[in-house]
């Protein structure tokens, strides 16, 4: 049941990533974010489930056993709302996208539990880029692996009001995900390399 | 500021973030060092200069320096190269190499995504794919790998030498452009700038007014075969003073040897700095230092800013996870040191420079 969960939720983590970064431009922000907190919500029950599971009684276990089975059902329920995100009702939810900033990651503080980055309004792209020293713990744990120099985040600050017009205000930073570089596109680097190297050497000037 | 005829000028440019060096010899021709943007233009400030001085660009301008690869040193360079088709284009000899490449055509070609920032990668790409082009179309393009102690440029009295890279410096750096290659096998990511920067290119400006010494971002090294010691200790380098230094690596630390002030400098050499606002670049303690061996340091802009207060919710949902905001400053500095003959110096500053 374990491997099942962790399998299940892998694919639906991959889900997510491959369609945060396929397409979140063409998606409404509210809807992602939306998204997201759903997926957090998922995290911290599954988290539970599955600590719970290793003492407990055999009745206890059925019990646990059942939530865990609504969890994957849950599970495919949102994969499947993902999916078709595009047709769900915007008029149920939504939310009101107060800042929207990119950032880059350009050094990491892990003695002092913070990091710096270079900050630019996505909304207001007249405002001047920010440097600014940010508390790592804003990071979610699910961008930990994702978390290092060089990488770029985006931070959204918002209203959100849910279905029953309950207004929270929410600030989330998503680490972005980008496949890496593969070894198949390293050969093809090595290769124009070598090539411009050949080309070149008639234009090089010696004294 | 007005054009000097008849003197040699050295101009620093400097928004903030990068920086730009244009020297004027006495026969009217000019070099370009390293290239930043205007950020009220979008444009390469020192194109922008030269244009507004009616400087014939097509022709004047004789050798253009790429220092080393990072963007506050490389932006707008490739358009500075498309102007000026009769420059000399001269590169350090370690970006020309196949590590600092396959890195180039990995990153940055034309055909891959790339975001905003690259350290510099995709303004090289720039340059490549246009070497490329005109590789096709002309002859008439050349190139220059620089390494330490070469004469690059003369003409008559007027000399730029190379001072670095050195052979054990450039090493060093194609093992680092391996790392940084193998560092996006996992997750495809911005390319910082790196903490050496052992491959840039001081030079040494020679002219019958004075010399100039244009420390790049090269840093000091514990290696005596690398960095500013393999510079200073080389006996195969000019060894006449200079009187302007444009301060290596933004002021820092990283930067200073003793030995480039008191066997490099003239006394009270005219220092100019560029700031480096993303770390702070010239620190206080940078400057104290500094003053230690000249009177005259220059700064093309203020230090950083506080930036505008939050609205409340979102001050309030970002206590404690803001830990520190600062403005990253957009104008750009312009200090312009006049030669007007070996025993008289003028300096000119727009309203952005500073003089400490």
């Amino acid at each position: 049941m374990s491997a099942l969960l962790t399998a299940s939720r892998e694919e639906f983590v991959s889900s997510f990533d491959s369609f945060e970064t396929a397409e979140i431009a063409r998606l409404s922000k509210t809807k992602f974010l939306n998204s997201l907190e759903e997926l957090n919500n998922l995290d911290e029950y599954y988290n539970k489930a599955s600590t719970t599971t290793k003492s407990i009684s055999p009745e206890k276990y059925v019990t646990n056993h059942s939530k865990v089975e609504n969890f994957l059902e849950s599970i495919n329920e949102k994969m499947s709302l993902m999916n078709t995100l595009k047709l769900v009702n915007s008029k149920t939810v939504f939310a009101e996208l107060l800042h929207k900033w990119e950032g880059t990651i350009i050094d990491i503080d892990s003695d002092n539990n913070c990091f710096t980055a270079i900050i630019r309004d996505i909304k207001d792209k007249s405002k001047p880029d920010e440097k600014m020293k940010i508390s790592s713990s804003a990071i979610m744990d699910i961008d930990s692996d994702v978390f290092e120099t060089g990488a770029i985040f985006y931070w959204t600050i918002s209203y959100m009001t849910n279905e029953s017009g309950t207004k929270t205000k929410q600030s989330k930073i998503r680490v972005r995900r980008l496949k890496g570089i593969s070894s198949k596109e390293i050969s093809a680097a090595k290769l124009k390399a070598a090539n411009f190297l050949a080309k070149i050497k008639t234009l090089l000037v010696h004294e | 500021m007005n054009r000097d005829n008849d003197v040699v000028e050295f101009s620093l440019f400097g928004p903030g973030i990068g920086e730009s060096i244009l020297v004027k010899f006495q026969s009217e021709k000019w070099i370009i060092v390293d290239s930043c943007i205007n950020p009220e233009t979008n444009q390469p400030a020192a194109l922008e200069y030269l244009l507004s001085l009616g400087v014939d660009v097509e022709n004047d301008i004789e050798l253009i320096v790429i220092s080393h690869w990072h963007d506050d040193h490389i932006r707008g360079i490739t358009k500075i190269i498309e102007t000026c088709p009769n420059a000399t284009i001269a590169f350090s000899a370690a970006l020309l190499k196949e590590e600092f490449l396959q890195l180039v055509f990995a990153l940055a070609d034309e055909s891959t995504i790339v975001d905003k920032q690259t350290s510099g990668l995709k303004e090289i790409s720039k340059v490549i794919a246009n070497i490329n082009r005109y590789h096709e179309t002309s002859n008439n393009w050349k190139l220059k790998l620089v390494t330490d102690d070469n004469r690059i440029y003369f003409n008559n009295d007027d000399e730029v030498w190379s001072l670095s890279p050195s052979p054990a410096s450039i090493a060093q750096s194609l093992l680092s452009f391996k790392e940084l290659l193998d560092n996006q096998k996992n997750n495809r990511k911005i390319v910082v700038k790196p903490k050496q920067n052992d491959c840039s290119v001081a030079l040494h400006v020679a002219t019958n007014k004075g010399n100039i010494l244009l420390g790049s971002d090269l840093e000091d090294s514990k290696d005596k075969n690398c960095g500013w010691k393999a510079v200073v200790n080389s006996k195969t380098r000019p060894q006449g003073k200079c009187k302007i230094y444009k301060v290596a690596h933004h002021g820092s630390i990283t930067g200073h040897y003793d030995a480039t002030w008191t066997n490099m400098l003239e006394n009270d050499a005219y220092s100019a700095i560029t700031t480096f606002n993303r770390k702070h670049l010239p620190l206080k303690e940078d400057i104290a230092r500094i003053k230690k061996f000249t009177s005259n340091i220059f700064c093309t802009t203020t230090p950083l800013i506080k930036p505008k207060k939050m609205d409340k919710t979102t001050k309030k949902l970002t206590d404690g996870v803001i830990l520190e905001r600062e403005v990253l400053k957009k104008s750009l500095g312009h200090i312009k040191i006049i030669l007007e003959d070996p025993n008289s110096i003028s300096v000119d500053m727009n309203e952005s420079a500073v003089k400490y």
